[in-house]
C-alpha cells in the first residue's frame, strides 16, 4: 500500500513539471500575443508550442512522456466540449427571422469547407492519414479532435491544421467581405464562425457583441453538422 | 487612551477575523461551485458517451453530451449562474488545453513533414474558397432584404 502511494506520489511529482511547462509556455505565448496587439500570427499556441518542443528536444524527452504528463489538461477537453452548450443555448434563444439564411449557410458552408479540403487533398496526392486529419479543419478544436479520432486521423496534425485555418481565415475574411459587399455584421460573424471556428469567433467579438453572437452560432452548429456528415463523406474520398 | 487603543485593536482584529473568515468561506464556496459545475459537465459527457455506445452512432461522446445539455439549457429561462461561470472559465482557457497536442505537431513523422507544403496549400485555398462561397451564398439569399 505504501509503495503504491509512493509510486503515485512520484508519478505526480515527475509529471507536474510537464504541466507546469505547458502553462509556462502558454503564458509566454499569451504575453507575446498581447504585446503584439492580438495579431493572429502571434497566437499563444504558435509561440508556446515551438518553445516547449525545443525544451523537450534539448532534454532528450519524447513526445509520449510529455503527453502522458499532461493527461489532466487533455482530460479537461471533454467537459469543455460539453460546456460549449452554455453560450450556444444563450444565442439560440435570440435567433430572429433569419433562420432560413442561417440554416442554409451552416448546412452548405460546413459541407463545402470539408469537400473543398478533401478534394484538394486528393488532387495533391496527400497520404491517407493527412486526408483523414484535414477533413474537420473548419470545426472548433475539441469537436474536430473528436471527429478526427473517430475517423482515424492524427490528433497532433488536426490541431495545427485547425489553428492555421483560423489564422488564415481571419486574415483573408475582411478582404473577401469587402470584395463581395458583405457589410452586415451578423453575416460576417456567421461566416467567421463556420470557416474559422473559435479564432474567428474571438475576432468577431472584437467587432461587436452581435457579430460575436452569430459567430458562436455558426461555430456551434457547424461542429454538430460536420460530426454528422463527415464519417459518411470521408468514405467517398478514400475509395 | 489605552482603552481606546484596545477597543480599536479589538475592532480591527474583529474586522480582520471577519474578513479572513468571509474570504475563506467565499473561496471555499466558489471552489465547491466550480467543482459541482465541473461534475455536471462531466456527468453530461458520460451520459453522452453512454448514449453513443447505446445507439452506436458516429458522433463523438462529449459532443453528444453537449447536445443533451443544450436541451435543459434552452428550455430553462435562467441558466445556473455557477454553470455559466465555470463554462466561461473553461472556454476562455481552451487554448491552454490544446498545448500538449499542438506540441505534438513538432514530433510528426518525416512523411507528414514532407507533405506540409501541400497541407498549407489545402488550408489556404479551401479556407479562402469557403469564405467566398458563403459570402456569395448570403448575398444571393438576402438579395431582397
Amino acid at each position: 500500500m505504501i509503495s503504491l502511494l509512493q509510486q503515485q506520489w512520484l508519478q505526480i511529482i515527475s509529471s507536474s513539471w510537464l504541466v507546469g511547462l505547458s502553462i509556462a509556455g502558454f503564458a509566454v505565448g499569451l504575453w507575446v500575443y498581447r504585446r503584439g496587439g492580438g495579431n493572429a500570427l502571434l497566437h499563444p499556441l504558435l509561440i508556446g508550442a515551438p518553445i516547449i518542443a525545443g525544451i523537450l528536444y534539448m532534454n532528450g524527452l519524447g513526445f509520449e512522456v510529455y503527453y502522458e504528463g499532461n493527461g489532466g489538461l487533455s482530460w479537461l477537453l471533454g467537459p469543455t466540449t460539453v460546456a460549449l452548450a452554455v453560450p450556444l443555448s444563450q444565442q439560440l434563444r435570440k435567433l430572429p427571422a433569419v433562420l432560413g439564411t442561417l440554416s442554409v449557410t451552416v448546412l452548405m458552408g460546413g459541407f463545402v469547407a470539408s469537400v473543398l479540403a478533401l478534394s484538394l487533398a486528393v488532387l495533391l496526392g496527400t497520404s491517407e492519414p493527412v486526408l483523414l486529419s484535414i477533413a474537420a479543419k473548419s470545426v472548433t478544436t475539441p469537436i474536430a479532435m473528436g471527429i478526427t479520432q473517430q475517423l482515424g486521423g492524427l490528433l497532433t496534425l488536426i490541431t495545427m491544421v485547425v489553428l492555421l485555418t483560423g489564422i488564415i481565415g481571419i486574415i483573408v475574411a475582411q478582404a473577401i467581405f469587402r470584395l463581395t459587399g458583405i457589410v452586415d455584421e451578423r453575416w460576417q460573424g456567421l461566416i467567421l464562425g463556420i470557416a474559422c471556428h473559435a479564432i474567428g469567433t474571438a475576432k468577431a467579438f472584437e467587432k461587436s457583441q452581435r457579430c460575436g453572437a452569430f459567430s458562436t452560432i455558426g461555430m456551434g452548429l457547424n461542429g454538430i453538422w460536420s460530426s454528422a456528415f463527415l464519417p459518411s463523406l470521408i468514405g467517398l474520398f478514400l475509395a | 487612551m489605552a482603552t481606546a487603543r484596545t477597543q480599536h485593536a479589538g475592532l480591527g482584529a474583529g474586522y480582520l477575523y471577519t474578513a479572513d473568515r468571509t474570504g475563506t468561506v467565499a473561496i471555499i464556496t466558489q471552489g465547491l461551485k466550480f467543482a459541482f459545475a465541473l461534475w455536471i459537465l462531466v456527468g453530461f459527457q458520460w451520459l453522452g458517451e453512454w448514449v453513443v455506445w447505446l445507439i452506436g452512432g458516429p458522433i463523438h461522446g462529449p459532443l453528444m453530451g453537449m447536445l443533451l445539455l443544450l436541451i435543459p439549457l434552452t428550455i430553462a429561462d435562467h441558466p445556473l449562474a455557477f454553470l455559466h461561470r465555470t463554462s466561461n472559465l473553461l472556454i476562455q482557457n481552451l487554448s491552454l488545453m490544446f498545448m500538449p497536442i499542438a506540441v505534438g505537431a513538432f514530433f510528426l513523422s518525416r512523411e507528414i513533414y514532407q507533405q506540409f507544403p501541400a497541407i498549407l496549400l489545402i488550408i489556404v485555398l479551401s479556407t479562402c474558397g469557403v469564405i467566398l462561397f458563403m459570402a456569395l451564398l448570403i448575398r444571393g439569399l438576402t438579395k431582397d432584404d
